[in-house]
């Protein structure tokens, strides 16, 4: 498979601090896989985009995007491979209108004029935003913000979309509206996804899983083989599914569960077998 | 201080080509002391609604009464500085307003541009970073040499050293991790008991609306649309589907489970205790049959 973004042996220190936000971290991400980075505030995920891109330097340790070394010189390469949406997106707002804050990147790299107004549309379309064309970014609520700096990643087709918290802002239907395109984006035109997140449906949406505790990866895998460390994730301060909370919880109160559940049908279903096997004993 | 509004109606950059309606037929009714949650899409009005309660945005329809104050469209209201000591907001992502050099000095900046002196601000410093869960050690750092979640709690001491009646929360929690969520709403319920202090509560999150809130209030395109207990609410699922809202995974499953029993548990289940008292009765009495 392709390798998309690799991390080698990364590690990085803020100046006048003590400790290191990165420890050797070392990962690939391979090209269309979907990758979620999960970890309590603090734990260095929001370092480890910042130097994907180039905004921070490694203080040791190299990284690749899509084959290309990561350096001073090659910056401006390595940044036409990537998209990225922060959490905040009042700090990344830079048009006038909706239109022209799309239209920025495109400017920048140079795209053609009837070329950047289709793209610009798409992506509007994409993010359901298409009627605010014309309005000023600074006027629209938050969510609706974080919708339009979405678009101004997607109009790029950027090879590799980072999302830093990125629906951390939008409502519950927004969130799945969001993912949606991204999956789609991904489908269509291989594009690899790497999320930062804190929202479960989204890591459970996820190819491969990486949790960081204290600027380390001590844990990668599938959404299930990660949920399958509970306490372990707890003691983090990381959140579990609501199906693995409760059948933990009905286990602790005596009732026999047998698995640890990560859907909700799957609890039902459980709970169904073992209620009918004890209205049969009784009945008998 | 009860918040009651009228028939209010909001229009952004009115008379121009830009006019837009954000608010319309508005009624609000806010015993003093209790806890409501709004909740609704991205653009439904919710951050437009919360700007009328000190005042920042006045109606262009309409009244609002806070306490002893009125706002009535189209009278500029000049005198609003004792009620927006009254009413603390807290916008999204508060910590980014934070600016003085040391958290001490941010606190203290709100509760001194009220009267204050800088002696008492001070003193009470302390209490202020106990009620948001700081140490005291935070003291005299750089605001900005903190985490995330400690930047916005410092950002939420400063707003209660002004000691407000009515403190609103427009999503609070966004970005935190679980951990940092809980605890932050575990809070501003504790303020609610201890203090007495009205919340509103603006959020995503039908898990925190149903949890906390001894009311919510549903707003859809502009207006409200349900105003209801979270029990009353919540028994409605079809009908929150059908507005384009998330129904909280407690009332998910509890819907899943009686479908498949074929039973009806009496009240909806709003929090995985809920859930679990309920199954507990449940197999508890298929055990004793």
């Amino acid at each position: 498979m392709e390798v998309a973004v690799r991390v080698d042996d990364v590690s990085f220190q803020y100046a006048n601090e003590q400790t290191y936000a990165l420890q050797n971290i070392s990962f690939q991400v391979y090209k269309g896989e979907w990758v979620t980075i999960v970890g309590h505030n603090g734990s260095g995920k929001s370092t480890l985009a910042k130097l994907l891109i180039g905004l921070l330097p490694p203080t040791s340790g190299t990284i690749h995007v899509c084959g290309i070394p990561l350096n001073e010189e090659t910056i401006w390469d390595v940044r036409e491979q990537l998209g990225i949406v922060f959490q905040n997106p009042d700090n990344q707002f830079v048009g006038t209108t909706v239109q022209d804050d799309v239209a920025f990147g495109l400017e920048n790299r140079g795209i053609q004029k009837e070329e950047m107004k289709k793209r610009i549309n798409e992506a509007l379309k994409k993010v359901k935003m298409e009627d605010f064309i014309h309005h000023e970014p600074h006027r629209l609520s938050g969510g609706q913000k974080q919708r339009v700096a979405i678009a101004s990643a997607i109009a790029l087709q950027p090879n590799v979309i980072i999302l830093d918290e990125a629906t951390s802002m939008l409502d519950p239907s927004g969130k799945k509206e969001v993912l949606h395109v991204m999956q789609s984006l991904r489908r269509e035109h291989d594009m690899t996804v790497i999320s930062i997140t804190h929202d479960l449906n989204e890591v459970a949406k996820a190819d491969r899983v990486i949790v960081m505790n204290k600027g380390k990866i001590v844990l990668e895998g599938t959404p299930a083989h990660i949920f399958s460390y509970g306490e372990k994730l707890e003691e983090m301060g990381l959140d579990l599914p609501f199906s693995l909370q409760l059948s933990r919880r009905l286990k602790n109160n005596g009732i026999p569960m047998t698995a640890d559940h990560l859907t909700m049908e799957g609890l039902v279903s459980e709970l169904w077998t073992l209620y009918s096997a004890m209205s049969n004993i009784v009945t008998k | 201080m009860d918040i009651v509004f009228r028939d209010v109606e909001h229009r952004y950059q009115i008379n121009t080509p830009f006019e837009k309606r954000a608010l319309y037929d508005i009624h609000v009714d806010i015993r003093s002391g209790s806890y409501v949650a709004v909740i609704g899409h991205t653009g439904s009005g919710k951050s437009t609604l919360l700007q009328h309660f000190n005042g920042l945005l006045q109606p262009t329809k309409g009244t609002v009464h806070l306490g002893d104050y009125t706002i009535v469209a189209g009278k500029k209201e000049k005198h609003l500085k004792p009620l927006r000591k009254k009413v603390g907001i807290v916008f999204q992502f508060p910590e980014h307003q934070l600016f003085e050099e040391t958290v001490e000095k941010d606190i203290c900046f709100g509760p001194m541009n009220f009267g204050m002196s800088e002696q008492e601000a001070k003193a009470r410093v302390g209490e202020w970073l106990a009620l948001v869960g700081l140490p005291e050690e935070v003291r005299h750092k750089s605001p900005f040499a903190l985490s995330g979640g400690q930047m916005r709690r410092v950002a939420i001491a400063g707003v209660l050293a002004m000691e407000p009646e009515v403190l609103v929360l427009d999503e609070p929690t966004a970005g935190l991790d679980p951990r940092g969520r809980k605890e932050m709403m575990d809070m501003f319920a504790n303020l609610q008991r201890q203090k007495k202090m009205t919340i509103v509560l603006v959020t995503h999150s039908m898990e925190e609306a149903a949890r906390y809130a001894d009311d919510i209030i549903i707003m859809h395109r502009g207006t409200i649309v349900r105003r209801g207990t979270p029990e009353q609410i919540f028994r409605n699922v079809d009908d929150l589907i059908h507005l384009g809202l998330d129904v909280p995974e407690t009332v998910l499953f509890q819907r899943a489970i009686e479908q498949k029993f074929g039973i009806q548990f009496p009240e909806p289940c709003l929090t995985i205790e809920d859930v679990e008292r309920s199954l507990q009765t449940l197999f508890t009495r298929v055990k004793r049959i």
